[in-house]
């Protein structure tokens, strides 16, 4: 019985480290990239590019489910805080069920183009899960290195397969040319999460 | 396999947490009120769902329990949530007296905070305006560029309840995102074990027989 119970304990042990040290394996599915480290799965959506006014598209048939990336806000002569159209993004196809979200990452890469009106500032991503209806803002930042500043545990413990809403928000200072607002060509969300 | 982004549509990707009347659904939302059940009722409560979700046969069953889950999460968080009822009514409020005369009612029903920014459009910009309400929030109504003004009421340092053109949705104070980690926290721990995969369960034997270890050390 002894013997049994080392044996076990010995397996349990070597499953501990191949755990802990398993490579970090990278497999694209799709837009999304899957990463494993340490037992946390990461995926991330790449949003960037699309010029080719796929927006126009979309405006026409809302139903339609492909890459977006562009988001923009405008306004006709007010000023004061405003908001993007939004995306959607669907983790349910990538992230397995019962899976539980450890962080949440979300910055717009440095070279990614980014118009706006004189007078209108960019301030926040705001991040809203349709699964749970809870929302956290996370600072718009153009960086290549994200760090604790592009990242929210505002979701922490909360099913990851589910759907996001991403809104841009913006604020519009002063009227330069009388329809302001801004245009953000692509972005990326990362989700850090664990299998339960 | 495949992650969708997309476009949002306002008629299939309403938020749960809204009425069809246009008003919050404080069934979802977590708002101050004196706790109704004891801690220990609670966990016993947060146990049976997560062993139901770990054992659930379907996708409709599985939505089912997810909403249950959000329902008991309201209450847990109630005794440390900000009062969202108090200020959304004070925002109503707020609105009714910025509209003065303009104010119509709706023929059934109470006017909802949303009936009054969209009676509000056409008398001046309201998104850059603020509203001091009681309790210590503050409404402000952003524009949409979907058309018309969302609404904002940040308290604590978060926008504890908004509606930006997608129902309403609400950003959590710290105290209320700690003891979301501690219903979580027995959910997923729960859930895990009815599934099987606790690492208690997987290692029984030489739990019992402690004088393994106690040699070793």
């Amino acid at each position: 019985m002894k013997r049994k119970n080392f044996l076990a304990m010995a397996t349990a042990t070597m499953m501990a480290f191949a755990i802990m040290f398993s490579p970090v394996g990278a497999a694209t599915v799709n837009a999304a990239e899957a990463l494993e480290k340490e037992g946390t799965e990461v995926v991330v959506i790449d949003m960037n590019d699309v010029i080719d006014g796929e927006a126009i598209v979309y405006a026409a048939d809302p139903t339609a489910s492909k890459v977006l990336s562009k988001d923009y806000a405008t306004s006709t002569g007010q000023t004061g805080t405003i908001y993007s159209i939004g995306q959607n993004v669907d983790f349910s196809g990538v992230i397995p069920d019962g899976a539980t979200i450890k962080s949440i990452t979300i910055y717009c890469p440095t070279g990614t183009k980014v118009t706006q009106s004189k007078y209108t500032t960019i301030k926040n991503y705001v991040i809203t899960s349709y699964a749970t209806n809870t929302s956290a803002t996370v600072p718009f930042q153009q960086t290549s290195k994200p760090s604790s500043t592009n990242k929210t545990t505002a979701f922490e413990g909360e099913a990851a397969n589910v759907k996001f809403l991403v809104r841009i928000e913006g604020r519009i200072l002063q009227q330069y040319t009388g329809m302001d607002g801004f245009t953000v060509f692509g972005g990326k969300m990362i989700v850090e999460y664990v299998k339960n | 396999m495949g992650v969708s982004v997309g476009m949002i549509n306002s008629n299939k990707n309403q938020l749960i947490t809204s009425c069809s009347s246009g008003e919050p659904n404080w069934s979802y939302i977590p708002s101050a009120s004196n706790a109704t059940k004891a801690e220990a009722e609670y966990v016993a409560e947060i146990k049976e769902l997560a062993r139901r979700a770990a054992t659930a046969k379907s996708t409709a069953e599985r939505d089912v329990i997810d909403r249950k889950v959000l329902q008991l999460r309201a209450g847990y968080l109630s005794d440390v949530a900000p009062d969202r009822k108090r200020l959304y009514q004070s925002a109503k409020n707020a609105m009714s007296r910025n509209n003065g005369s303009n104010t119509k009612c709706r023929g059934i029903g109470e006017l909802t905070l949303l009936d009054f920014l969209e009676q509000s459009e056409g008398h001046g910009s309201l998104a850059d305006k603020q509203f001091a309400l009681a309790g210590g929030g503050m409404l402000t109504c952003p524009i949409l560029t979907t058309g018309g003004y969302g609404a904002v009421i940040e308290c604590q340092g978060a926008k504890v309840l908004s509606n930006t053109g997608n129902g309403w949705s609400y950003e959590m104070t710290p105290a209320e995102l700690a003891k979301k980690k501690q219903f979580y926290s027995i959910y997923w721990s729960e859930y895990r074990s009815a599934k099987g995969n606790s690492e208690l369960a997987a290692l029984p034997d030489y739990l019992e027989e402690r004088n393994v270890f106690d040699a070793k050390a």
